[in-house]
């Protein structure tokens, strides 16, 4: 029961990093980028050819991947975020030109099939149909736990890992970068006519989400061990997605309650399925329905989310000139005036 | 030479049935002016519908039949429970783009539930093989394209001659002055979504009953060909459609001969955007920006 | 200020040598397919001057405002700021040469509360960057605090301060027209370039904007104003020019271009508008 928890609560917080991830292209600048789970893929490929030894090719097998360099975990996953941030880059140099945005979500759309059929055809980059397995428990070397406190140790880590995300992209939101990112997305015109570079903006922010997927992905397999064209489509896209419109757009902790709602919650209750006398098999299918209805129901009836966004406010009680005269006031009755 | 005129005897097949299904989707556009990602559901439940048929008739034309009708049923329930309920709300674009994308969601989890993950077979006779001319083509090929092409036909006179069709362009050309003049925009508009429907379900069908066997994502990869031939078409353009399927069609089995036939996408995607790039209002110029009416 | 009247050619620019110019525009031609909106314009504004810009609606001046403001290309001519040509340059480029504007339907940014509306307005320097963002914090907060005093006294100044964290779209048409020039306030630009600025404003709030206006040209700001209400274009502007046709018609003061042919002619039987 216990490994079943902090199973739950371990993919509960990696996902959770994800939807952080997608809720600054949608959230924060208004744009839909549907490439997001292949950045997530990339992140995962990324830490898989990174940690992995090389590969020794087997007679008769077709299989094989590239690097291979057998690096450290943390540099493994720094690595496949870098790897992110570089494809978001390109990718959005491509889509962000283009000022419609119902052209930049079918690009990107787009995009994530390609990389899906690209990324899991070719069996010499990535392993093909058999993806990548294998991935070496992070640690677990040095610290030679037992497995129950090898998962709890996990889950601490990856917590950590959420914590620093959020703590990180808190930072962006409230900085002079983030307010540029929201003017832009609440009146680019007007935030062009103020100074902002709209086409920098855009990128600079679906860089941030790619490399958080990225991030996120590389997390993934370090955690499952293995990666490969089964595990990830795109429609894994609109779960996350949901995960953000449900849970309060531009709002991250609405993000991460959101995650835990529709990505954590609905997917476990689905499995008791077989209990109603569903068939087993049919789980992931319901919960995407769900999912999908959830997102629905929501956009008709609390568009913001859960969690709406906060605004920047001042706690200041006077004006600063009726608090200037309060000074002079004071001042002058100290003095005996 | 011979490969180059094979390869475009199939690209004829292929645009065929991408010229069916993006014609529905610039129709459905250029009066609804949203983009429907849910657009290949719409011929996946054709698929569908067409092989529950199949099973217990060997009848192409009562497959078709019942491809076409649940395709128009699914497209005007879409319509009434999605599209209008959140168009008088007044959302943005984008917020209708993940609608539609949440709405492609359920259409598949259900049929997943329903029919199972897995790909199924279409039953369907083997084709013989004709040579006409330089290309070579089955029975099955051939009763695509004219299919497709009778289908085409009878909508261009449809759109062209007759009173809905009039009131059809005038709504896609002004909305708002259309409806001055006394056309029922929504009847308009709904029966444009039936129409969309009928005509993708049965691309739908054909679709499956060319390649064989499916599974209920079929419709939704399908989309970025579809995506590609509207795009470089012209968005919203019917005879833009038709063209820009021509050209993803061929240029896609043609430059099967030179990659690999796993990458045939890839090519479409390539065009694509070279397309938004060189000419992004496509070769008939895309009417006006998705927005909400 | 002599009156000039003309006929066919342009003012003579090169009275303008002698004093100080901030912005000369020569010969300045927009064509929208077939439509000549704006056909070879030469005009120049002195520095901290108000300067008005009139003309009956179709003569081309929010093609020029446009062309100035960076959201057009202009077809030909030349746009000279401060001693840079700008013609041509993107929005975002135009406005960090010093030149800020309001819009005829005031776009303030919606879901952004009315100081935060502020905060984007003030000029950035190169610290609205990740980099800034993650490594700079203590210096961004320095700043920060300053630009929000700065708001707080500006949003005062203009009589908004208690809707200070109200998301702007709460705000009436009226009360966004002030946010605006609070907004340029913020800015401090070289030159505030107003978009009619008065259109459909009840008279308290005119005289809130005149009042804003006055700050501008007190602070050392050029100010170019695009107006239909010629009272009040001829209580407080400098100098006036007059476009029609896509073309400058007449500069000079309101008393003395009231009684200009050309002028009278253009308002369509003269007198209408006085």
């Amino acid at each position: 029961m216990i490994s079943y928890i902090t199973s739950v609560a371990t993919i509960g917080a990696i996902t959770a990093i994800l939807c952080l991830g997608v809720n600054v292209s949608w959230g924060w600048v208004g744009q839909l980028d549907l490439a997001y789970y292949a950045y997530v893929a990339v992140g995962a490929y990324s830490a898989s050819v990174l940690e992995l030894p090389r590969n020794i090719p087997q007679p008769g097998l077709n299989y094989s991947y590239i690097l291979g360099l057998h690096w450290p975990f943390l540099l493994g996953v720094a690595g496949a975020a870098v790897v992110g941030g570089i494809v978001s880059a390109i990718v959005g140099t491509i889509a962000l030109r283009r000022v419609r945005s119902d052209y930049i979500a079918i690009i990107t759309a787009v995009t994530a099939l390609m990389a899906a059929a690209f990324l899991g055809q070719s069996p010499y980059l990535f392993g093909g149909q058999i993806g990548t397995y294998g991935i070496p428990l992070p640690f677990q070397s040095s610290l030679n736990l037992g497995t129950q406190g090898y998962n709890f140790f996990f889950l601490g880590l990856m917590l950590v890992f959420l914590a620093l995300t959020y703590a990180v992209l808190q930072l962006l939101f409230k900085s002079p970068f983030g307010r540029s990112l929201r003017a832009v997305r609440e009146g680019d015109v007007a935030a062009s006519a103020f100074g902002r570079n709209l086409f920098s903006v855009r990128l600079r922010a679906y860089i941030v989400g790619g490399t958080v997927g990225a991030f996120g992905g590389a997390l993934f397999v370090n955690y499952i061990s293995a990666w490969n064209p089964s595990s990830w489509n795109i429609f894994e896209v609109v779960l996350i997605l949901s995960g953000v419109v449900v849970g309060g757009r531009a709002n991250s902790i609405g993000v991460i309650i959101g995650s835990v709602l529709v990505l954590s919650i609905i997917p476990e209750v689905t499995r008791l399925i077989s209990v109603f006398g569903g068939s087993a098999a049919d789980g992931p299918a319901v919960a995407a329905l769900l999912a999908a209805l959830l997102i629905i129901v929501i956009l008709r009836f609390r568009p913001a989310g859960l969690v709406p966004e906060r605004k920047l406010t001042s706690s200041e009680p006077q004006a600063p000139s009726a608090a200037a005269a309060n000074a002079n006031a004071s001042l002058s009755t100290r003095v005996g005036a | 030479m011979h490969q180059i005129l094979l390869a475009l005897g199939f690209g004829l097949v292929t645009a065929a049935i991408v010229a069916l299904s993006t014609v529905a989707l610039s129709l459905q556009f250029s009066v609804t002016r949203t983009i429907n990602f849910a657009h290949g559901e719409l011929m996946t439940v054709g698929a569908y519908a067409g092989y529950v048929v199949a099973r217990a008739h060997g009848n192409v034309v009562f497959q078709g039949l019942a491809a076409m009708g649940v395709g128009a049923l699914l497209a005007w329930l879409l319509n009434r429970s999605l599209f209008r309920t959140f168009r008088r709300l007044g959302v943005s674009v984008l917020i209708l783009l993940i609608l539609t994308i949440a709405g492609s969601q359920v259409i598949q989890a259900a049929l997943q539930i329903a029919f199972g993950a897995t790909t199924v077979n279409y039953p369907r006779g083997a084709g013989a093989s004709h040579q006409v001319g330089p290309f070579e083509w089955t029975s099955t090929d051939i009763f695509t394209m004219l299919v497709a092409l009778g289908v085409l036909i009878a909508l261009h006179f449809m759109i062209q001659r007759s009173k809905f069709g009039k009131a059809q362009r005038a709504v896609a050309d002004d909305i708002l002055l259309a409806r001055t003049t006394g056309i029922r925009a929504e009847r308009i508009i709904d029966i444009t979504w039936i129409l969309d429907g009928a005509i993708a379900g049965l691309a739908g069908m054909l679709l499956v009953f060319q390649v064989g066997s499916f599974n209920p994502t079929v419709g939704f990869t399908f989309l970025l060909v579809i995506f590609a031939a509207a795009v470089v078409g012209g968005i919203g353009q019917m005879y833009g459609a038709m063209i820009g399927a021509l050209i993803i069609g061929v240029v896609m089995e043609v430059g099967a001969i030179y990659v690999s036939p796993d990458y045939k996408q890839s090519v479409a995607f390539i065009v694509l955007v070279l397309v938004l790039f060189i000419r992004p209002q496509g070769i008939i110029p895309a009417r006006g920006e998705a927005t909400v009416l | 200020m002599e009156t000039r009247i003309e006929t066919r050619r342009e003012p003579d620019i090169t009275t303008a040598k002698g004093r100080d110019t901030i912005l000369e525009v020569r010969d300045l031609v927009k064509h929208y397919g077939g439509v000549k909106a704006v056909d070879g314009c030469s005009f120049n504004v002195p520095r901290g001057k108000l300067i008005g810009l009139i003309g009956p609606n179709g003569a081309g001046k929010s093609t020029v405002v446009e062309t100035l403001s960076g959201i057009v290309r202009p077809d030909a001519g030349k746009i000279v700021f401060d001693g840079a040509e700008i013609q041509g340059l993107p929005p975002h480029k135009i406005f960090r040469t010093g030149m800020a504007r309001c819009f005829q339907l005031a776009r303030v940014w919606p879901l952004l509360s009315v100081l935060e509306n502020m905060l984007v307005a003030a000029p950035t320097e190169g610290r609205d960057t990740i980099r800034a963002a993650l490594f700079s914090r203590r210096r961004l907060a320095v700043v920060e605090k300053q630009q929000r005093q700065q708001a707080l006294e500006t949003l005062e100044r203009y009589g908004l301060f208690r809707l200070r964290n109200d998301y702007a779209f709460t705000l009436s048409g009226g009360q966004k027209r002030l946010l605006e020039f609070a907004r340029i306030a913020m800015a401090r630009p070289k030159l505030a370039l107003l978009d009619e600025p008065m259109a459909g404003v009840n008279p308290v709030l005119q005289v809130q904007i005149e009042e804003g206006i006055g700050t501008f040209l007190a602070s050392g700001m050029t100010v170019l104003l695009i107006e239909h209400n010629l009272g009040f274009i001829e209580r407080m502007c400098d100098e006036v020019i007059v476009m029609v046709q896509g073309r400058v018609a007449a500069i000079g003061n309101m008393t003395d271009l009231r009684n200009n042919s050309v002028v009278q002619e253009a308002y369509l039987g003269g007198g209408a508008y006085a």
